[in-house]
């Protein structure tokens, strides 16, 4: 016998730093 | 019930429809990702009012690879044992992949699941600093695509079978 689960995810919070540029704010910029 | 955990920090939402042998036919699920390799979830079923718990370690955690141990559906007030799993999975960009095994009750169960990122935006709402407002500024379209793909919904479906 199988049982299927069906499954939607989505983010509600949460900040990936390893994914975010290196260049978000203007440090650096000349 | 997959092999990847929520980030340190990340709060996920999930809905979910299963037959009502396995747990609550339509549940809502919350994970809190508590460390790099662990997380815990609440699992919520308005319609019979009843709140089960889970939790998930990663074992393994070499991307697109995964291995992952846990237990889900368990209901200390209802009197209900956590089911104990062992989930492997390839973690492509867009298509996923996973098998394991699952402890339910008295049976043992083999699980094979397919997940799927969202090819479209949305569902993403940001409380946190403002991912969506780098993703703007950013001005690489390959930064601008992973940072897209992190923050888009996921589809999955698992089966889960009697061994």
């Amino acid at each position: 016998m199988g049982y299927i689960v069906f499954t939607y995810t989505f983010r509600l919070w949460g900040d990936r730093k390893d994914i975010v540029p290196v260049a978000t704010s203007a440090t650096g910029v000349k | 019930m997959t092999p990847d955990s929520q980030p340190e920090g990340d709060l996920s939402l999930s809905f979910q429809i299963q037959d009502k042998r396995i747990a609550n036919p339509y549940q809502l699920q919350a994970e809190l990702g508590l460390t790099e390799w662990g997380e815990v979830a609440v699992f919520r079923d308005f319609a019979a009012r009843r709140m089960d718990l889970g939790t998930e370690i990663g074992l393994l955690r070499k991307e697109p690879y995964l291995l992952s141990i846990g237990f889900i559906n368990w209901s200390p007030h209802l009197d209900e044992d956590p089911q104990p799993f062992i989930e492997a999975g390839y973690w492509g960009e867009h298509h996923r992949v996973c098998v394991g095994a699952i402890h339910a009750g008295y049976k043992n169960e083999s699980i094979l699941g397919y997940a799927m990122i969202s090819m479209r935006g949305g569902g993403y709402r940001s409380i946190g600093k403002g991912v969506l407002k780098t993703h703007r500024r950013s001005g690489s379209p390959a930064t601008s695509r992973a940072i897209s793909n992190s923050i888009r919904p996921c589809t999955s479906v698992i089966v889960r079978t009697t061994i």
